[in-house]
């Protein structure tokens, strides 16, 4: 799952990118509003991070309001050293989802992250799961008919996105921009690898190849 | 601190408009006696006068009578009057005197020697003596009235003006002592408005019609308690700015040690434990600033009084330009100093080098890598002027007031600043009386600070 992180501070930023993506995500990091504009125009994101006090225009509320008059849906979580109840309501009321206040715990960041991208999908149940396979996002386990699979991160990554879009037929293109961050540049045919290696690991049946157009779970040819 | 102890408005004011009454009073009490002596004196002159005109019209007609209608006619005061009656004979020349009458108490002696009236000491008390003869001489009555009768009326008469006064004295000191505590009610309400107020209320105070006497001390409480909410204001803002400064950096410092908990990879930890310590050095950094504004804020004063030796500005920026030499280096930024004519000036040292660091670290800091810093001082006429220009982006004109408060900082914050360089620098160029400035640097076209120093007094 593929995350926008919007924080001015070099620090923070880099440790939250670093931090997320040891939980399973791709993470996208811009330092300001304008560059946050572009790289919502340009890509598709499953969530919004964004920290409210960022330099120069549109700040963080500002660009909310902008992406949410665009009609993006995204769910986005404010991350902000502002803790009044006023600013909290302004955050949630001005369409944020969610509202971390600095400093927050890195677990507590990806499971409330975890779950709103969950919620966009319109599911409930905390697992994802298809024919026998059942994979926790959270505690980043894949089980085939109750038992354990080991699955690097790319692998794992591409499972649950291939599962958080069962029913649709996912491109290779897709794939790569779903589980690859801007400057993790993939091979080739990376994606037909993690494929393969995911094939064998949980049966040939699962993962579907659409001639032409890509690959999917549970879509009916 | 020895404080007399406090005394009552109310008694006070009891006090002198009692003893201002009554000293009224008195004085009335006083006239009346002067007055009704007066009175007295020509009233019983008078009937001293009646008295003599009817012995002597009796005398006359009864020359060998006892008059019995003179004893009676003491008027009550037989005992403080006497009366003679004198024939004078006038034989060949020889004057002789007979008394024809006298009263009991009165003398064989003449009365007095004078005519008309006059007055002398007898038989131990003061008394006034009338003497008048018939128009052809041969009798003569003489009158003696002791003096005390007069003081005594004059005396009953202020009497009877005095006692009703003293009668009314202590309802009038009623009187005065509720007025006076109605009077001052307003000054209990507003005691009362100060007591009952919480600490933390900082608003101005209400008092319903307030008289004009005590809206002074009102005001001057209302406006402390402006100027404390003011101060009070800048100091909670303060607060919250630096806790919510302090919110990101210590964010940073747990999110990097966390990702150092969790890596695999031994690169990965060192990359996150490296951006711990750079975020310890930054909190670090930012809480000597934080000190360094606390104890210069109470300072203002101090440095009035201050007459050290006079402080070379050449010296000071070539000390603290060397000492920042090696950060300079590490981003390849030229930093360079020139000091031209005489920079020595009146001031503290220690904050002006404190100014000075900031100004070039600041400088050096928002500079991109191989870009150039550079430190000027020149004799500007009228005083020193210090210029510390960089290359950096700059500061646009209209964020410019901006970058002088604390904690603002402006564009991109990848610099790793506090936000406070700035409002350190104008607060101790503040407490020098020199005036700051930001233009974009002429070489370069980035910020150049430049602060003009008073020049010294001869």
């Amino acid at each position: 799952m593929r995350l926008l992180l919007v924080e001015d501070d070099s620090l923070l930023g880099d440790g939250i990118q670093a931090g997320l993506r040891q939980a399973g995500f791709a993470v996208d990091w811009v330092q300001d509003g304008r560059a946050a504009d572009a790289a919502l125009r340009a890509e598709e994101f499953s969530a919004l991070v964004l920290d409210l006090g960022l330099p120069g225009e549109p700040d963080g509320m500002a660009l909310l309001a902008a992406l949410r008059r665009r009609g993006l849906a995204l769910p986005v979580l404010i991350l902000t050293a502002r803790d009044t109840v006023a600013d909290k309501l302004a955050g949630l009321d001005g369409g944020a989802d969610d509202y971390l206040v600095k400093p927050f715990d890195l677990d507590e960041l990806a499971a409330r992250l975890r779950a709103l991208i969950r919620r966009s999908h319109g599911r409930q149940a905390a697992l994802l799961a298809h024919a026998g396979v059942t994979l926790d996002p959270a505690a980043r386990r894949v089980r085939v008919d109750g038992q354990a699979v080991e699955l690097s991160q790319r692998e794992f990554a591409l499972l649950e996105a291939l599962l958080e879009n069962s029913g649709r037929v996912l491109a290779r293109s897709q794939l790569e921009r779903l589980i690859y961050g801007w400057n993790e540049e993939p091979e080739s045919n990376a994606i037909e690898v993690h494929i393969h290696h995911l094939r064998r690991k949980l049966g040939s049946e699962l993962i579907r190849t659409v001639r032409g157009v890509g690959y999917t779970i549970g879509a009916t040819p | 601190m020895s404080k007399a102890p406090p005394y009552s408005l109310r008694r006070r004011l009891l006090w002198l408009l009692l003893g201002t009454i009554s000293t009224l009073w008195l004085s009335t009490v006083i006239a009346v006696f002067l007055r009704a002596h007066d009175m007295a004196d020509e009233l019983f002159d008078a009937q001293l006068v009646q008295m003599a005109k009817s012995l002597l019209a009796t005398t006359a007609a009864h020359p060998d009578a006892e008059p019995p209608a003179l004893e009676a006619a003491a008027y009550g005061h037989a005992q403080a009057l006497v009366f003679q009656v004198w024939r004078h004979d006038h034989e060949r020349h020889q004057k002789r005197a007979a008394l024809l009458l006298r009263s009991a108490e009165a003398p064989q002696s003449p009365l007095t020697e004078q005519s008309g009236f006059s007055e002398r000491e007898w038989n131990g008390a003061l008394w006034r003596f009338y003497s008048r003869h018939d128009e052809n001489g041969r009798y003569e009555v003489q009158l003696g009235q002791q003096h005390d009768v007069r003081i005594a009326l004059a005396g009953d008469a202020s009497w009877r003006v005095l006692v009703p006064l003293l009668a009314g004295l202590p309802l009038l000191a009623l009187a005065i002592w509720f007025a006076v505590g109605r009077a001052l009610r307003p000054l209990r309400a507003v005691t009362m408005a100060v007591e009952t107020r919480r600490p933390q209320a900082l608003d101005a105070l209400a008092v319903a019609r307030t008289p004009r006497e005590v809206q002074p001390l009102i005001d001057a409480l209302n406006a402390l308690f402006a100027r404390i909410r003011h101060t009070l204001d800048n100091e909670r803002q303060f607060t919250a700015n630096a806790a919510h400064e302090l919110r990101t950096p210590l964010a940073a410092l747990k999110t990097q040690a966390q990702v150092a908990l969790r890596a695999d990879a031994d690169e990965s930890r060192k990359h996150a434990l490296a951006h711990v310590v750079e975020g310890v050095d930054r909190m670090t950094r930012m809480t000597e600033q934080l000190l360094t504004l606390a104890r210069l804020d109470p300072e203002g004063a101090a440095l009035e009084s201050q007459a050290g030796p006079p402080v070379d500005l050449g010296a000071l920026a070539t000390q603290v330009v060397a000492s920042l030499r090696a950060a300079a280096n590490a981003r390849n930024i030229e930093l360079t100093v020139a000091a031209q004519g005489d920079a020595r000036m009146e001031g503290n040292p220690e904050l002006l080098q404190i100014l000075l660091r900031n100004l070039v670290d600041n400088a050096i800091r928002y500079t991109p890598p191989n870009g150039a810093v550079s430190v000027s001082i020149e004799d500007a006429g009228d005083g020193a002027r210090l210029t510390v220009s960089d290359s950096g982006p700059g500061i646009p004109e209209a964020e410019r007031e901006r970058a002088l408060h604390r904690f603002e900082r402006l564009g991109n914050s990848r610099s790793g600043g506090s936000g406070l360089g700035l409002s350190i620098v104008a607060r101790i160029a503040e407490l020098h009386r020199a005036t700051l400035s930001l233009s974009t640097a002429t070489d370069g076209g980035g910020l150049s600070v430049a602060i003009v120093f008073p020049a010294r007094r001869p």
